[in-house]
Parts: C-alpha cells; structure tokens; sequence
C-alpha cells in the first residue's frame, strides 16, 4: 500500500529575487508502508527541503504530496493530519529539547495532540523504551544529559506522536561511532516493531546501505536515482560524479573487481566482504 | 616543556554544576608540525581540550603552554590566539561576510593590518584551500565543503602555526569530507602547519601521523594509527570503532586468514592480492 506519494514537486527560494535558487525541480516518487528508505544527496542538493515538505512546512510551488490517498494541498484538508501523519526529526534535535525534564519533553508532543493524561503516559513510556531511555532518566534535565541520550530523548518526543511515516533528517550526524550505531539500530527495529514507515537523510553510505530497502538520491534539485540498496551502490562512478561515494567496503571490493577478482560487489559491512573473499583464497583455510 | 609546541602539564577542568570532571589530570605533549587526531566518544572530553589549546577555557589546576605562551597569561592572549586558529563543526556559523573574500579577510581587518598586506594573505589564503575561483562568491551559495574551505582560509589568513579543528567534516557529504581531510594534510605536509583534528570519523584519523584516545576526561590511547588501531576490542569499549578496512582484516582473521592488519585501502589490496586466486 502506498503511503505517501511525492508527484511533480518544485520549489524554489528567493523567486524574484537575486538569491533565487531552485531547490527542487520536478520530483516524483511513492513510498510504501513500512518501507525503510533513506534519501542520500550532496550538501545543497535538497534534501532538507524536500523533507520539509512531507509534513506540510513548507508548501510546494508545483505539484503534490499525497499522504493516505489525500491530496494535502486540496481544499479543505485539515493540515493538522499531515502533521500527524509525518513526524519529522531535524538535524542536531537535541537543540530543540526545551523543557524541565525528560518526561515532559517526550510528552510535549501527545499533550498537544489532546490526548488524555493516561495515554500521554502510555506512549511517553512506550517512546523512550524505544529509544532505549531508562525511566530513571525521567526526572532528570534533558540538559543534564550526554550528548547521545538527548539525541534519543528528542526523537522519542516525535516517536510519542506515533507517526505513521517517520522523517529523520540526519539521525545520527556528530555522534560517536557507538552511539551512530545504537540510533540506526533503534530506528530500525521501531520500525520493525510498529510496521510504521521510516525515511532518513543521511550523509553515510554505509548507514544507507546497512538499514534501507530504498535509497532515493537527489542532485542539484532533481530525482536522480530511485532503487534498492544494490542497484543504487552499483552505480559507483555515477554517485562519485555527484559528490557521492559507496561504503568503504564496497570501494575496497570494486577495486578488486577492477583488478580482474571476481568478488561481489553488493557487500557493504566487513563481515560479509570477509566471508564473499574466502571461496578466493589460494590457500584452504581451516 | 619550551621543546614542544603545546604541552599540557597535569590538566584538570570542571564544567560548573557537573559533577564529573571533564579533564582530569590531562597531560599531552604535541610537537610542532605533527598532525594528530583526537578520538573519542561525546562528552569524552575531546572539544574541551580543543577549547584549552588557544585559551578558550583556561586549566582549573595544572598548566596549558602553546607556542611558549601559557594559556592563563591573558596578557598574551590575543598573541597565543593569532598562532593557533580553531575551525568549529558548523560552517553556517563561522561564515560572517556577505562574500568570500571579505569573510577570510575578517580577522585582518579586526587586527588592522595594511589593507595591501590583507590581499596578499587573502588571495594566498584562499589558493592554499582552492577556492581561488569563488573569492567573488557568496558563502551561503556554496557547498558544506566550501564553505568550510572558506573558514579554514579565514583561520589560514592570520599566519597561525597550529589549527584546531573540531569536527569540522561532521556535517559534509562524502565530497566536502574528502576536499576538507585533503586541505587539511596538505596545509601540514607543505607549510608544516601543527593540526589538531578532533573527529568522529576512524578513516580520517587514521590519515594523521598520530591519534590520541580519549575516554572519560583522560588519554586513554596515545600513538601512531596502525598501534592505536590494533585495539579494535578496547576502542569498542570506549564507544569508538576501527577504519572499515580494518574491520575488515579482523573478520579475515577470525575466519582464519592469515593477513596483516591494515588501517588503510591501498595496503589492505597489496596485501590480499597474494593471497587470492586470480
């Protein structure tokens, strides 16, 4: 089932002015329920605006989003539901974090969604066992926290709102390797739990290849590519020329293949690179 | 401690209201013209060393000297800071001017330094980072890369002897990273620049000449990359991880494989070469 459906969207800022710059030219594609997809691009190529769209912050110039079947833009669509729909979680989220304690910031969200006191702490408990927030944590200031539990206190807060699409916009840019990890992995097995659908931007390949069934790249505004993990890694030299890459350990296996090796080339951890080399070896292992 | 560039003597630092402290007992020594890389998880303590080495925050007890210049001495301050430059994670924060040249020519203004000097150092500044070509450019225009291109030149301009740069490829995609890591080996290689580079990211480390470790406000590794990553096990412990190509060296060898362990592509594919069939 088609959850969301981006057709023909355009926007450009400053038109008019002499800061005008298209940031989206005619971007169509559909995203199904419970699909993982992670949106890869260069710094400027629109990713942020496109997300921003998703939710109804920012309207498109031309074209439509259409969320559940419903066009968002149609008159008398209740913009509300759109945002309910879609929750999005900015970049560094940790900077939005506001209030005294880490309870009421996850229950910031499902208290303006009006929902009763019992439910508010149902999902609250819900959202951060999710993300892995200790209940002993609840009394504390989300100030007082490392810089890894207030990256997950804020998602949570938007995860609280049990949005069906879950927008990420770079979930896990500045963190430490270990906590890089734990935010992917959390992510993906909400996904899994929930069957809720999930989309992140990201600047790493090699989260975009380890988490997503989907990966759409965006260059200089348009739609450039739209395919699965492997069909899009395979296109090395295409993603280079955009400013792009494949994860370290795909590079280190299309090296080889361009030596004549005949390895696999849709291998992105170091696991399964070890394992796609044995059948090569020279030599028996034991 | 005058033999070495920046020397840190028993440093300690508290954050007010922290229980914890975020230094403790930190002593370092780097010399002039090495490249080091800082690891560590967040709130290890990384970026609060960073502040000390140009007198952001000063040591609550032991002692900081850069350049010869003790940190506390704020006499000095202005003369420690025109020699040790920082260059922060987010280039939207540290670009001011409207165009290129005017933001790397920021700083000199500020000094007041001869208006034909400051071209001279601008138009050098920017050729050292490539980005001659868009010194008539308008930085919000440019691209994560440039732009923070753009603020290594403005650091670049005031002549420093060091730069501090604080994850200052955090917020790239894999090209700005890639230009970013390059300038920064080339400003060390050719002009012996001292570079601190405080990152997240094991492929970028294990480019510098040297990592320091830390965890928990103290050095907790202090070496050359190859011996530093030959903790896989220890860095996993500490939140951190090994390069990718070291990774994958370790599961060859838990299968097995007899290979030596790499931190780098080009020596990882010298070396499985002899032993793969083809």
């Amino acid at each position: 089932m088609t959850v969301l459906e981006v057709k023909n969207l355009s926007y450009s800022y400053g038109s008019g002015t002499p800061f005008y710059k298209k940031a989206l030219s005619d971007i169509s594609f559909k995203i199904e329920k419970g699909e993982f997809v992670a949106i890869i691009g260069h710094t400027g190529s629109g990713k942020s605006t496109l997300v921003s769209h998703l939710n109804a912050l920012t309207r498109a110039q031309s074209g439509s989003i259409i969320l559940n079947g419903e066009d968002i833009y149609k008159k008398g669509y209740n913009i509300k539901k759109a945002r309910q729909t879609v929750g999005l979680v900015f970049q560094y989220p940790e900077y939005q974090l506001f209030e005294e304690t880490v309870y009421r910031d996850i229950a910031f969200g499902p208290k303006n969604m009006g929902l009763s006191e019992s439910e508010i702490k149902s999902r609250v408990i819900s959202a951060a066992s999710a993300l892995e927030i200790d209940k002993s944590m609840f009394n504390s200031s989300p100030f007082e926290l490392s810089g890894g539990q207030k990256r997950r206190v804020a998602i949570a807060g938007v995860i609280a709102m049990n949005p069906e699409i879950l927008v990420l916009d770079e979930p896990a840019a500045g963190l430490d390797p270990k906590g890089r990890d734990r935010v992917m992995r959390l992510i993906s097995e909400y996904r899994k739990n929930t069957g809720n659908t999930v989309i992140i931007v990201s600047h790493s390949m090699q989260d975009a290849a380890n988490y997503a069934d989907r990966v759409l790249v965006l260059n200089e505004g348009k739609l450039y590519l739209n395919g699965t993990v492997d069909e899009v890694f395979e296109k090395a030299d295409e993603l280079e020329s955009i400013g792009l890459s494949v994860p370290p350990i795909t590079k280190i296996l299309i090296e080889l293949h361009k030596k004549g090796y005949a390895v696999p080339l849709n291998v992105y951890t170091a696991e399964d690179a070890a394992k796609a080399l044995l059948p090569l070896l020279k030599k028996e292992v034991k | 401690m005058a033999e070495h560039f920046i020397s840190c003597k028993n440093v300690c630092f508290n954050y007010e209201g922290r229980s914890d402290a975020a230094l403790k007992n930190v002593s370092l020594n780097i010399d002039k013209g090495e490249l080091v890389a800082v690891l560590g998880h967040n709130g290890s303590g990384k970026s609060t060393l960073a502040k000390h080495l140009n007198g952001i925050l000063t040591a609550q007890s032991g002692d900081v000297e850069v350049a010869g210049y003790n940190t506390k001495d704020e006499n000095n301050i202005f003369n420690l800071r025109s020699r040790v430059g920082m260059v922060f994670q987010n280039p939207d924060n540290q670009l001011v001017a409207t165009i290129v040249e005017e933001d790397v020519a920021f700083a000199l203004e500020n000094l007041g330094v001869e208006p034909k000097e400051i071209r001279k150092r601008v138009d050098e500044a920017l050729e050292a980072v490539g980005m001659s070509e868009f010194k008539l450019s308008q930085p919000h225009k440019l691209s994560g890369g440039q732009k923070q291109r753009v603020a290594i030149a403005g650091v670049l301009a005031m002549s420093p002897d060091c730069i501090v740069l604080d994850e200052p490829t955090a917020m790239l995609d894999p090209k700005g990273r890639a230009q970013v890591m390059d300038t920064i080996i080339k400003l060390n290689r050719e002009r012996g620049i001292t570079v601190v580079l405080i990152t997240h990211f094991m492929e970028e480390a294990a480019l510098c000449d040297r990592i320091v470790v830390m965890n928990d406000g103290e050095v907790f590794l202090d070496g050359e990359p190859k011996e530093v990553f030959k903790h896989a096990q220890k860095l996993k412990d500490v939140g951190l991880a090994v390069p990718d190509v070291t990774s994958l060296c370790n599961s060859l060898q838990k299968l097995g494989v007899e290979i030596e362990t790499s931190i780098n592509k080009d020596e990882f594919i010298e070396n499985i070469q002899k032993l793969l069939i083809g």
